[in-house]
């Protein structure tokens, strides 16, 4: 048997299928399907309600109102679009630093600041627009040396004073050839499809 | 020579352990171990049998599985160019042994217009140190071998190499010396990456410190004899010893590093996956027999935020990441050329 008990006071209600009755009630809805009563009390605001259900061997379970809530469903989001947001809020938190500082430091010491983040930005705008741009990846072009004199502290890679007598490498037959390449297929026209 | 045939592409995976370069215009795979050491040329009677590098000045390193070999016979620490993943700052003379390493495994690049993809870890989840430099550095060397270059997250490759069935979709799991790397795939697009600095070094050095043995020591027995299932051949009772204390690291490494898989994606993922995904898993700590099961155990205890359809290594857990970043550079440069 399922059984409806309403604790609130003072409603009528009226559920198809049945009588109307008055709460505070306990009424027999076996007859009735359960998802019409839970739609009518949610109709009615009613939430302060149980359903007891007792089994022919006399178990008994008691339901309530956070029991028929429907589940809250994960978002779907668009990873990439959530990549992008995530860079986008990054580059919010830094311009509001950068206000934050602006509002605290005096005048001039800030003209010097955003003067010398400009010029940084422009540095790294340049170095990006130097770069070979494939497909949305960035090679980064070894032949291009001309702006490296900003970059002079950088010790230079110096292998000249030393010398490979015999190889330590080993080789193994590369056998994953053909699925290489249909991988690369495959993600050439994915990532290709994306832009 | 046709303007198509002067371009190579390059998969470069740059492991604590090993470096594995993939080619696309060879037929083989090389790699060396990732370690030197520094001797005395006049203490070694066969010197010309080994791999090593001088230096005018006189300085004798032998690189690659050599001087592993070398250091457990005189029982020393080799020195390791890189640790936990990342470039090492103990090092001084690294980065100019690591260039002629790389050199060497890459080969011939004249005449060529060369494009390589190399392996970063993703920032660690349980280790302050930043990939920034290593990232750096690795971009110099290659930028000094005449490579254009870009980097590629080492989980990420493990996707590009071996879920293109799954058009990209999937969890790669790295479980290399340094680091384990985790990346989460969807449509080929990153939905989470992480590392965390527990991986097989993390182990040998637990059992090392368990057992009052030198790390090397323990390396060399787990890729010697190491078996996570069945009965292993070996009489030494020391050395069972050290095989009984690497399972229970390796299993606590398992167990650790879905824990933190678990955390991140319901910390940090936010949308559902339609469809179970496949979880492949790779790297030189995950070769011994039975690891892939043991991982199977370990995670059916655990209650996943997603659905996995099936669990799996990857085809060669040594070349799957030199592979995978063999895939991402070919695939640029079709990119290119459309």
């Amino acid at each position: 048997m399922i059984t409806l008990r309403v604790k609130e006071k003072g409603h009528l209600i009226e559920i198809p299928g049945m009588s109307p009755f008055r709460t505070p009630a306990d009424v027999d809805v076996s007859r009735i399907g359960i998802r019409t009563v839970i739609g009518h009390l949610q109709v009615c605001g009613i939430t302060d309600y149980e359903v007891v259900a007792v089994g022919p061997k006399g178990d008994r379970e008691v339901y309530k109102q956070e029991d028929f809530a429907p589940k809250k469903k994960k978002k779907k989001v668009d990873p990439y679009k959530k990549q992008i947001e995530g860079r986008f809020d990054k580059l919010e938190k830094m311009i509001s630093m950068l206000f934050n500082r602006e509002i605290k430091r005096n005048e001039n010491s800030n003209k010097e600041q955003i003067t010398e983040k400009l010029d940084q930005l422009e540095r790294i705008s340049q170095e990006i627009l130097k770069k070979q741009k494939i497909d949305g990846v960035v090679y980064q072009d070894s032949k291009k040396k001309d702006d490296e004199d900003d970059l002079a502290f950088i010790p230079e890679v110096d292998t000249k004073g030393l010398k490979l007598k015999s190889s330590s490498a080993r080789s193994l037959k590369q056998d994953q050839k053909e699925e290489i390449d249909d991988a690369a297929k495959s993600l050439s026209k994915l990532l290709g499809g994306r832009k | 020579m046709s303007e198509k045939s002067k371009v190579s592409c390059i998969g470069l995976d740059v492991g604590t352990m090993n470096i594995v370069c993939a080619r696309s215009d060879s037929d083989d795979i090389r790699m060396t171990r990732n370690v030197f050491l520094e001797v005395d040329k006049d203490d070694i009677p066969d010197i010309a049998d080994i791999s090593y590098v001088e230096s005018d000045e006189g300085e004798t390193y032998v690189i690659g599985s050599h001087a592993f070999e070398l250091a457990n016979m005189l029982g020393q620490k080799v020195s390791r160019p890189m640790e936990k993943g990342l470039i090492s700052s103990k090092e001084i003379n690294a980065i100019d042994v690591l260039t002629l390493m790389i050199k060497d495994l890459i080969g011939e690049t004249k005449d060529k217009e060369i494009y390589c993809s190399y392996s970063i870890p993703a920032e660690a989840i349980d280790d302050e140190r930043s990939i920034t430099y290593h990232e750096g550095v690795f971009a110099r060397i290659l930028n000094s071998l005449g490579v254009n270059h870009t980097s590629v997250n080492e989980a990420m490759a493990i996707i590009f190499s071996e879920c293109s069935k799954e058009k990209f979709s999937g969890i790669g799991i790295s479980f290399g010396a340094g680091m384990a790397n985790v990346a989460i795939a969807y449509k080929g697009i990153e939905v989470l990456k992480f590392s965390t600095a527990r991986a097989g070094d993390w182990i040998d050095q637990q059992v090392a410190a368990d057992m009052g043995v030198i790390a090397n020591r323990v390396t060399n027995k787990k890729e010697k004899y190491m078996k996570l299932k069945g009965e292993v051949n070996i009489k030494n009772k020391k050395d069972k010893r050290i095989l009984e204390a690497l399972f229970y690291y390796h299993k606590a490494l398992i167990d650790y590093t879905i824990k933190k898989i678990i955390k991140e994606f319901e910390e940090k993922v936010d949308i559902e996956l339609d469809d179970a995904i496949p979880i492949v898993v790779s790297g030189g700590t995950s070769l011994p027999v039975g690891f892939v099961t043991l991982f199977k155990q370990v995670i059916m205890k655990s209650e996943l935020p997603f659905e996995v359809s099936e669990i799996r290594r990857a085809k060669n857990p040594l070349t799957a990441v030199a592979n995978g970043l063999l895939v991402r550079t070919i695939a640029d440069v079709k990119g290119m050329n459309k």
